[in-house]
Formats: structure tokens, sequence, C-alpha cells
């Protein structure tokens, strides 16, 4: 690798780009719009409108009957749950993910509703709401005819903003490097080998390497600027809160831009025409798009998206996104989400040094 | 870097090469000498890209053996020494002409300036324009430049006066010429008959996979044994002439004015011809002796091979 050809190739390769209304478009102001968009609607009064996102302990899970799929419709409105282990449960309290925490002691009968002083003018109506609960949801959620016993505990450490932008934020973030690699990486590769262009640099001392290393830095520029705009869009417009863990999101995004990168030149290896690749990238990014849990929190969507959402990468990288850009979370809350985008890096980043070529088919 | 310095900058020895049952190539063999430019002609689909990217490197022949300036096409080392300016490939429409030739530039140890260049074909004018601006020419001139960034030893020119008009193809011409003065070799295909016999030293006649001739354009002109031809333009109908040439010459009426005969021998038979057109009592408007051209001679080889 010559440092000099990398500087060169990634600088004209960027020029090219930005001075393309269409790349500006999809770089910069479709995640813009979606941001703003997804915003406008559900993003200026926390996670949605009216509701409490209240947070049930994980261990609860083993109550006989309790599942809470079964809450009623005209509930959901009104509160939506989340399944999450206790430490997370109070590390999500705190930050303010979520607005009670829900748990019980394992000897004792009563359960504790435990919020954050930061919602102490919420306890009144927190109280009232689990009344409700109690009467109607909670009842039917354990299949209990009897009300349970309960106390409000106030968590006395103020905890951290959290709202719907940064959640669609994250996974904005994670949109816009899957769009910039399942989809532009392909047609752009595919329309540099039709046009010759890619056969026009095999006749010269380039490497396959160089191309490939200036064709994922102008894509990882790219990014960062996508990132920085959706941010300030967020901060501006929003008034999104941000704790970062720079040294945690700067190896989460390399992370992401290497394996998403990976996945989108085996896509330009394998696929040949524009036309190819603009159908598998649509099918690979609604699909993604949809089953990441980024415009609507999975646990308010079917069971089995839960499942899918498993086996895509968005998911993992949206997560470790807001992990690392909201909660202020370290490597130890993203390791398992690093390694799978790691895993996803490797496995495609053989195929496509396997795969990858300058020239067209004969 | 030291380099190789060989009488033969190119050598192919019976290569061969088949697109799944689809023969293109079955035995070619030629050398290319140092300083000199061979074209290759041939009927569309005879295999002269192919020989042209077996020799750059980027496609390999199936049987046979070549070298490149007594290396092996496509490492590293000849990709440092050789210029190729391709028949199809497209350049950042988004970058300027300066901008292109400054990249193309930085992909090699030894280049050119990219003024020189610009100058020598003739773009300085433009290289602030975009290259999605540029028009056939302009376009064609520039893959030529980009060719020529690293001052190359061996020119691969792939149809480069595909689609230009003729004033830019002389200046083409020109240019080659005066490449091959500063001693750069150039191995080009073309459609263009004319061009080749006007540049070439050497043209290589493809046909059914193979080279059906080799040699300098005029000893392939003159031992194609085609006679010259006599073009004469009357006044009048030339009928009674066509009739008295009857079993005697072959001639070919072009239109109601015109006719064209050949002949083996001039000297003789435009005596007795000026003779008949008497008899025949025709006014002649202008006769023309046209000798046989590469053009002629590249028809008759490949009369039937397409």
């Amino acid at each position: 690798m010559r440092g000099r050809v990398l500087a060169r190739l990634t600088g004209s390769l960027l020029l090219q780009e930005i001075r393309s209304f269409q790349s500006l478009f999809w770089m910069l102001l479709f995640p813009v719009f979606l941001l703003v968009l997804f915003g406008l609607i559900f993003g200026q009064e926390g996670f949605r409108r009216g509701s409490l996102v209240v947070g049930v302990d994980e261990t609860l899970r083993d109550v006989p009957g309790l599942d809470l799929r079964w809450m009623p419709e005209e509930r959901k409105d009104e509160v939506s749950f989340l399944w999450l282990e206790k430490e997370a449960g109070l590390e999500a309290l705190e930050e303010g993910s979520v607005y009670a925490f829900i748990t019980r002691d394992p000897a004792e009968e009563e359960y504790t509703v435990i919020i954050t002083e930061r919602y102490r003018q919420f306890t009144m109506f927190i109280t009232s709401v689990m009344d409700r609960i109690q009467a109607d949801t909670f009842r039917t959620l354990f299949r209990r005819k009897s009300i349970f016993p309960y106390t409000v505990r106030i968590l006395e450490r103020s905890g951290r903003s959290f709202s719907y932008i940064s959640y669609l934020l994250s996974g904005i973030v994670g949109i816009s490097l899957m769009l910039n690699f399942f989809f532009t990486v392909p047609q752009t590769v595919i329309s540099y080998r039709s046009r010759g262009f890619l056969k026009r640099l095999s006749h010269t001392p380039l490497s396959k390497g160089e191309f490939l290393t200036s064709l994922i830095g102008v894509r990882g520029i790219i990014a960062v600027l996508q990132v920085a705009v959706l941010a300030l869009c967020a901060a501006l417009f929003f008034h999104a809160r941000f704790y970062v863990r720079p040294f945690p999101f700067i190896v989460v995004f390399l992370a992401g831009t290497a394996s998403f990168g990976a996945v989108g030149f085996f896509l330009a290896g394998v696929l040949d025409t524009m036309d190819a690749s603009a159908a598998v990238a649509q099918i690979l990014n609604m699909l993604f798009m949809f089953t990441a849990g980024i415009f609507f929190p999975l646990e308010i969507m079917p069971a089995y998206f839960t499942v899918i959402a498993r086996f895509n990468p968005v998911y993992y990288l949206s997560r470790a996104v807001m992990s690392t850009l909201f909660l202020g979370r370290g490597f130890g809350h993203v390791a398992g989400d690093l390694l799978v985008l790691g895993g996803i890096f490797v496995v495609f980043l053989v195929l496509t040094l396997v795969t990858f070529r300058f020239n067209r088919k004969t | 870097m030291e380099r190789k310095t060989v009488p033969e900058v190119v050598r192919v020895d019976n290569i061969a090469k088949a697109y799944g049952k689809r023969r293109v190539l079955t035995g070619v063999s030629f050398q290319v000498e140092r300083g000199e430019i061979l074209s290759i002609v041939g009927p569309n689909g005879s295999g002269k890209t192919t020989i042209m990217e077996i020799l750059e490197g980027i496609r390999r022949a199936d049987g046979g053996k070549f070298s490149v300036l007594g290396s092996s096409p496509g490492s590293r080392e000849v990709r440092e020494r050789i210029g190729v300016a391709l028949q199809d490939a497209d350049a950042f429409s988004n970058l300027r002409v300066e901008e292109f030739l400054r990249l193309h530039a930085s992909f090699y140890r030894r280049c050119l300036s990219v003024q020189e260049v610009l100058e020598t074909v003739g773009l300085s004018m433009i290289r602030k324009n975009y290259i999605r601006g540029l028009s056939g020419g302009e376009r064609q001139k520039l893959n030529l430049a980009t060719a020529m960034m690293n001052d190359p030893e061996i020119l691969f020119l792939d149809e480069p006066a595909e689609g230009l008009d003729p004033r830019v193809r002389i200046e083409l011409r020109e240019l080659l010429l005066a490449l091959r003065r500063r001693g750069t070799t150039i191995l080009n295909t073309t459609h263009y008959m004319e061009d080749a016999q006007l540049i070439s030293d050497r043209v290589a006649v493809l046909g059914r996979g193979k080279i059906v001739a080799l040699g300098p354009p005029a000893e392939l002109i003159a031992a194609s044994g085609l006679p010259k031809r006599l073009e004469f333009v009357f006044r009048e109908h030339p009928g009674p002439l066509l009739r008295l040439l009857e079993g005697i010459h072959t001639s070919v009426l072009e239109d109601h004015r015109r006719v064209i005969v050949s002949t083996p021998s001039l000297q003789e038979d435009l005596v007795r011809l000026l003779s008949l057109v008497r008899t025949a009592g025709l006014t002649v408007e202008s006769l023309d002796v046209r000798s046989p051209t590469l053009e002629d001679v590249y028809l008759n080889l490949t009369e039937g091979l397409q």
C-alpha cells in the first residue's frame, strides 16, 4: 500500500462523489429527511406521545402466565414495557430510557416500582398508572384476580436524557451506513466496471487492495460526514443530548464501516449489472431497515421481529451506536455487538477477496 | 529501476484463446520491435482486442507463449512501463481533466509532468474542464494522455480513432508518429485502414483466429497482386465502351457515367483503353489512376471470413 496513491485516489473518488447531486442526496439529504420526518412525528415528546416506557425485571418472565404481549390493546397507547435485566433496567432508569422499572426481590411478595429523581413530579401519576395497571392490565398479565402489593421507590441519582430522537438517530446512523455500503458501493463499483474505469485502473500499477482501501476510505469519510450532519440536526432541531464515549464509539463506527463495507464489496463482486445490484440492495435495505427496530422499538413489535433482528447486522450496529453515542457506555456493553460485526467483516472480507474483479464477465 | 532491453519488446508465440466453445485465437504469432508501430486489423470479433488484453495482462491465454518487455504481462514491473488507451474506458466524469491526469500520474513511480502531456495531446486549453463535458475527440485524447502519463516504452491503443471526425483523426495520426519519433513502441488495433497504412511500420491482418498477413503496408500491397484501377467519368452513358470491353477487361459501371477498369499493366492498357474510348465515341470528363490500398488488400484477404 502506497500512502501517496491512497491519498490521491481517495481524494479523487471523494470529489467524484460530492460533485454529484444524486450522491449528495443519498449521502446527506435522505438520512436527514428520515430523521426530520420521524423526529417530527414521534420525537418531540419522548418515546411516544402520552406513553410511558416501563422496564420490567427479566426474572419476572418466570412468573406463570406473564406475557407482556397480552397487554390489552387500549393500554398499549399508555404504557410500553421493556424486558430488562435488573442491572440494565436500573441503568436504563438512571439514563432516562425508561420512566420506571418494576422489579421484585425473590424473597419478598411485594413488587417495587423504582422511579428516578427526574420523574419525582410524576410519582403521583405513576402511582395512579400502577393502580390502573393493577386494576386491569397486570391482572390480565399475571392472570391474577387479586391485587398485588407494590411500593414506589425513587432512585436518588438523576438520570440522563434519553428520547425517541436519540433512539431514532442511532438507527438512522445504522441505516446510513447500510445505504452507504449495501447500495452505493455495489452501484459505484458496477458503474465503474461497466464503464471500463476499473479496467483502465487494472492496467496501471494500482493494486486491487489500494483501490478497495481507497473506496472504503471514501465511504468512511462520507459516513463520518453523515453522522456529523445527523447529529447536528438532532441537536439543533430535536435537542438531542449526547453522552459519547469517544473511543468505544469510534471502534463501533469503524466496525460498522468495515463489516458493511465488506458486504457491499462482496455484492459488487458477485453482481454484474446496475439493475441486479439495485434490486438486491433494495431488498436488503427494506428487510434490514424494518427488522432492526429503528423506527419503532422491537419491544412493541410482534415477537418474531425480535428473532429476525438477531440476523440483522443493522440491529447490532444501531444498538452499539446508541450505547456509545447516547448512553455513554463502554466496551463492556458493546462487546457482543462488536463481535457480531467483526464476524460479518471477516466472513465477507474473505468472500470479497475471492470474488472481487476489475473487469466485466466475458 | 534497471530496465531490461530486448530487441523485441513484444513476443507472441502461438497463442490460443476460446470463449466457451467459440475459438477466437488459434495460434497467433508475431513480434514487435522496439520503436515500431504495429497495427492489428481484422473483422469485428476476430480477436484483436483479445490479443491486446492478453498482452496487457488482464486476460489469460489458453495456450502459447508471450512476453512484454521480456517479462510476463500483468506484472507490476511491466505495468510501470506500458501505457494503455482503451476503446471503451470512461473516466471519472466529475473530475477536471488535469485532476484526472494527476490521479493517473500518482499510480506510477516515474511520470511526465501533467502540463507536458496536456500540451502533447493538445488538451492544455481545456485542462480545467470537467470530463463530463468533453467531446468524443477530447475524450480519446484524454485516453491517450492517461496512457502517456508514465512515458511508456510501449503504448497499447485499442481502436484509438473510433468515432473521431477526420480532422481529429489526422491530429491523432500526427501524435502517434511524434511518439514513435520519441522511441515509443506502439501496438495499435484499428478498423481504419487509411490510418494503419499511413502510420504503421507493419500491419498484421487477423482472420479466423490466425494472422493471415503480416508486413509493411507497401509490401502487403505489392504482394497482394491486386491491379491498379482506371476510373473514367464520361459526359455520356458509357454503354458502347462497356460492350467493347466485354471479355477484354474487368470493368464495373459505378453509376450511369462512371466506369472503373482494373488493369494489371497500366502503360499498355491505358493506351488501348483510350483508343477504345475514341472508338465508342465517348467524351472523357476525368480520369484517375488508383493504386491498390491497404483497404483493398484487407478486403481481399478477409473476404468471407466474417
